[in-house]
């Protein structure tokens, strides 16, 4: 605890001294925010809409949420892990980035008679972000 | 591997991080970020949605430097660890290294070449190897002497599903080389051989397959179409998942798999299209590709934009898979995607879309034979720039034909609000909605709630809150259920500096006495490392 003590004080005095510095790249941030998104959209008609066609267990994975999971199945986040630039591409004013985000989450349902059910998993999302960016 | 010997491992790198001449010619980026959770459960924690109660701590770091030490060479070293005593961040406590790479690459040297050394996403082709692997990887790029075309050469040895802290190399080790050309007219093509083994675990063997495999890829134009067909077809031998059980003169099978595509697009038109054709035998089982054994899947999709804010995408498939069984599943899908505006004369205002999918799953022998069918559309109203209104409804049936009475019908439909107002510097969003689901699968579930969630954001700042509540109503009143959940996150951020604050609480309320109440809250200081390199490239 009292290394965690150390920690926050020293992170107190260097927010007092902080300037207004450049911005850092957004991509951690906007993988972030992004897995957020589409985990809300997972087992709802709106997922299909993130997942890129060349994505190659994109029907089964759709028939699977159709047909096996059931339809009041909800996903929560519980923890995103590291976030990793994998490859950019510049192109007219704009920056590609495939981003590997690891996430912790877990499956929530109500189930009759059972009551609440969670099933948890580690899974790596790939994510192809573009953003524009001054030429 | 210990903690201690894990430290040790480590300290080489801090020292060449700590080395490297961060100035113009490099660039760090990454954060650090202080993290306190605490996880609080009141009432019977099976019905919890967390699993340990408790404070817990981490310290993240995500750290890349990248630079040139000379013209022509570029390093890049990456490491993302946490140090935590939290089972929800990692199963391990401690320091967790979770990814550890270098790379090297040299575009000058007589035979170019890059050297990848740690965590990377090795992907040689879609039927041989695309996997994130703990791997060393050297790549050759000899001189072609002809403008427009590359040659590679490239070998991998590296290690799947492993973390840092208890890496077995060769529990799930493959090892792969390939060799392709480019070239700007005559298209790519190139050659790979993967080699998979996995280690003796309790009762199961020894697994050793190796795939081989040819790619081609083709650009070209025809009746002002641009065309780019490509193909890979590869071959497997030895055993896999499905043949591990069994005696072992029965283990090594052989498969082929292929597939083929040719996608387009219109160079007058906003047409694309997409054909594609794959076959992938009974045992053709390469553990590091993505191929579905004993299976065959027809592909035909395209899209069409009209007048700019009219768009149209359909999508044909047909999958069979077990083929080789005495009861081949055929899986038949159909979607269909419209989005338009609806008022012609102001295409922004009022805008709706469209979907409509149906899947049938059918067994050859009618053992099995299923239905679903989901119309899922919206529509959205742009009162002005600040206000709108969205309706957005489905409905999916899953039918089961062979069984009357298992048919599942979910009903959604939701109507929400958002308005931006401006107080000050600040961009407030309100955006109240309600949300209908009603599930008629036998024991009916109907579920309705109000959802309501407020976003301010300034330059420096954002304040998200959300609160939702659902009632349940089953058939049996003895099944209903009550849940509730708020959540709330601020962050400020100040130069690279940002703090943050989440708080989240769940209420399921099946009845009086019952009650669970689950909090979560946390904090965080995030230290942003970063350079963009928009302002810097």
């Amino acid at each position: 605890m009292r290394r965690w003590l150390t920690a926050l004080v020293a992170a107190a005095l260097l927010w007092a001294n902080a300037g207004l510095a450049q911005t850092p790249p957004p991509e951690a941030r906007l993988a972030r925010q992004a897995i957020e998104q589409i985990l809300t959209a997972w087992n709802t008609p709106e997922l299909g809409h993130w997942l890129a066609a060349d994505f190659a267990g994109r029907d089964q994975l759709l028939a699977a949420l159709t047909f096996d999971v059931p339809a009041t199945a909800r996903l929560r986040i519980l923890a995103i892990g590291p976030v990793q630039v994998l490859e950019q591409q510049r192109g007219a004013g704009t920056l590609t980035s495939l981003v590997s985000v690891r996430v912790r989450a877990q499956a929530e349902w109500e189930q009759p008679g059972q009551g609440l059910q969670r099933r948890e998993g580690t899974a790596e999302y790939i994510l192809r972000i573009t953003r524009e960016v001054p030429r | 591997m210990s903690q201690r010997r894990l430290g040790q491992a480590l300290l080489p790198l801090s020292a060449v991080l700590l080395a490297l001449p961060v100035d113009a010619a490099w660039q760090l980026n990454g954060s650090s970020t202080l993290r306190v959770d605490t996880y609080q459960v009141d009432g019977n924690e099976r019905y919890s949605p967390y699993a340990e109660e408790g404070t817990f701590f981490s310290h993240e770091l995500d750290l890349s430097v990248t630079g040139s030490s000379r013209p022509g060479e570029v390093w890049r070293f990456d490491f993302s660890g946490a140090l935590t005593d939290s089972p929800y961040r990692s199963r391990f406590t401690g320091l967790v290294p979770e990814v550890l790479r270098m790379s090297y690459d040299n575009t000058t040297a007589a035979l170019p070449f890059r050297v990848d050394i740690g965590d990377q996403n090795v992907h040689f082709s879609d039927l041989t190897l695309n996997r994130t692997l703990k791997a060393g990887r050297l790549t050759l790029r000899p001189n072609s002497g002809v403008a427009g075309r590359n040659y590679w050469v490239s070998a991998v040895v590296g290690s799947n599903g492993q973390e840092w802290r208890d890496l077995d190399f060769a529990a799930n080790l493959y090892r792969g080389f390939s060799l392709g050309m480019q070239d700007r007219t005559l298209g790519s093509y190139s050659f790979y051989l993967v080699e998979h083994s996995e280690k003796a675990e309790g009762r199961q063997p020894r697994l050793d397959q190796w795939t081989a495999s040819m790619t081609a890829q083709r650009s070209f134009d025809v009746a002002g179409q641009d065309l780019n067909l490509r193909s890979e077809l590869a071959y497997f031998h030895g055993e896999s998942a499905a043949t591990r059980h069994l005696p072992a003169d029965q283990r090594r099978r052989s498969g082929i798999g292929y597939f083929t595509e040719l996608s387009g697009r219109s160079q007058t038109r906003p047409l694309d299209y997409r054909l594609r054709y794959e076959r992938y035998g009974r045992d053709f089982r390469p553990s590091g590709g993505s191929a579905l054994a004993d299976s065959e899947s027809m592909l035909a999709e395209g899209g069409v934009r009209v007048k700019q804010h009219v768009s149209l995408r359909g999508r044909l498939q047909r999958s069979r898979t077990q083929l080789s069984s005495h009861d081949p599943l055929t899986t038949d899908s159909a979607a269909l995607d419209l989005s338009a505006p609806l008022l012609p004369g102001d295409p922004q205002r009022l805008t709706g879309r469209l979907s409509l999918n149906v899947q049938q799953r059918e067994s050859e022998s009618g053992a099995v034979d299923q239905q679903a069918r989901t119309v899922d559309g919206s529509i959205v109203f742009n009162h002005n720039s600040s206000h709108q209104t969205r309706l957005s409804g489905s409905v999916a049936t899953v039918d089961d034909l062979n069984q009357s009475g298992l048919e599942r019908r979910t009903r959604r439909f939701s109507a929400g609000h958002s308005a931006r107002l401006k107080l000050g510097g600040l961009d407030l969003t309100l955006a109240p909605g309600v949300s209908l689901t009603e599930v008629d699968a036998g024991e009916d579930e109907f579920s309705a709630g109000p959802t309501l969630v407020v976003t301010a954001t300034s330059a420096n700042e954002r304040l998200a809150l959300e609160l939702g509540q659902t009632e349940l109503d089953a058939d049996d009143p003895g099944q209903d259920v009550e849940t509730r959940r708020v959540a709330l996150s601020y962050e400020v951020r100040r130069g690279k500096h940002s703090f943050g604050v989440d708080i989240d609480r769940s209420v399921r309320d099946p009845a009086i006495g019952e009650e669970t109440e689950a909090w979560r809250v946390g904090m965080y200081w995030r230290y942003d490392l970063g350079k963009d390199l928009g302002s810097t490239g």
